[in-house]
């Protein structure tokens, strides 16, 4: 039925203040989300003024120097700090983003930092992403061929432009996190992160499994619970296109039928 | 977990689709139809407005409208269930509840049309 109460940790109560030394003008206020549910405490949003003078341009940056200088507790995925890897995907200023990608400076006023929306949190900022792992390999994200090929398959540079806008997805999940059909139906629906990936391989000329890839996709749940909300182009922080990926699998269920 | 069955028309996510679509297509020019006509169906007195109805190409289209009407109506609901209402057997009762209550629009619609037809 309808939920209609929240969980007891969707309250955010306010928690602590730590501020760095420094100038007024270098200083710039941080509100981010702190929950640990090992703990039986409420979830609370510590606010830190950070002193920028001294520290990189990017958020993620700023969340380094949080952790090595004001609050050792704190607790985020980061990896290659340059848009590759996907780890540092967090809601920053009411979007998905990645944190080393994103300037501090292009946030008016205080920098809200929260975890990706609606994923069950393991600590502060870190999102548990293993069902989100499950469903992207419930789709077979390699290359299926019937015979085994004695050297690499090769495409026509037209083959290999219909993957443009695909093979560069980093598997942040902004995009799934970000799309309210997921959020209600997460379980069944695989989201537009692993559409993407999905139409990715039906898309690859080398690939000989699109029609039994395009009939395990063929259900009122996996795909078609996408309504084309565009969310999750919205927030792609690679600039891709996961809601046209979708529309293409529709299209081509079609066509094949 | 990729399957390659074939699944029965009820669980098509491609027929729901699909038929969403053409319904939605399909009622722009008859709900432009629709529009066009009410403002001066209303002002008409009872029996005025029973003998507009009962010309056969306003019965037809009118027939038609309710019955693309419920069909959308049921696809268009049952979406919104699926998504909100999470415990089985109410999304269940109130699939069939609005499945009833399309049928019954359409029916009437159909009705009608047949009655129209035996010269009723």
């Amino acid at each position: 039925m309808v939920e209609l109460l929240l969980p007891k940790n969707s309250k955010v109560v306010k928690g602590d203040h730590y501020t760095e030394k420094g100038s007024k003008k270098s200083l710039k206020t941080f509100l981010i989300y702190r929950y640990d549910p090992d703990k039986s405490e409420q979830p609370r949003i510590d606010r830190y003024d950070v002193d920028l003078s001294n520290t990189g341009p990017m958020v993620l940056d700023a969340l380094i120097k949080i952790k090595n200088d004001i609050d050792p507790s704190i607790t985020f995925r980061r990896s290659c700090r340059e848009g590759v890897c996907g780890s540092c995907s967090m809601n920053i200023d009411g979007t998905n983003t990645l944190a080393c990608t994103k300037y501090v400076n292009d946030v008016k006023g205080d920098v809200k930092i929260f975890p990706l929306p609606h994923m069950p949190v393991i600590k502060d900022l870190v999102p548990d992403l293993k069902d989100i792992y499950k469903q992207y390999s419930s789709i077979e994200p390699w290359l299926k061929t019937s015979e085994k090929p004695e050297r690499e398959i090769k495409q026509s540079p037209e083959e290999r432009k219909e993957l443009d806008g695909l093979y560069e997805c980093i598997m942040c999940f902004c995009c799934s996190t970000s799309c309210p059909s997921y959020w209600w139906n997460g379980d069944k629906y695989l989201g537009p992160a692993v559409l993407l990936q999905a139409w990715r391989w039906i898309a690859d000329s080398r690939d000989e499994a699109t029609q039994e890839r395009l009939d395990g996709l063929e259900d009122s749940f996996k795909l078609y619970r996408c309504h084309t909300i565009m969310n999750c182009t919205k927030t792609c922080p690679k600039g891709l296109n996961p809601a046209k990926a979708i529309a293409k699998i529709k299209k081509k269920i079609l066509a094949k039928t | 977990m990729l399957n390659s069955n074939k699944k029965n028309n009820l669980e098509s996510g491609l027929n729901h689709w699909l038929f969403q679509k053409v319904t939605a297509v399909l009622l722009i020019p008859i709900t432009i139809w629709v529009l066009l006509k009410l403002p001066k169906f209303i002002q008409l007195s009872f029996s005025d407005k029973l003998s507009w109805i009962s010309s056969s190409i306003n019965l037809y289209l009118i027939a038609l409208f309710f019955i693309i009407s419920a069909f959308h109506f049921k696809l268009g609901l049952t979406v919104i269930i699926e998504d909100y209402i999470h415990n089985s057997i109410v999304k269940k009762y109130l699939i069939v509840i609005i499945s009833i209550i399309a049928l019954l629009i359409a029916s009437i619609s159909l009705g009608l049309c047949v009655y129209k037809n035996l010269g009723g």
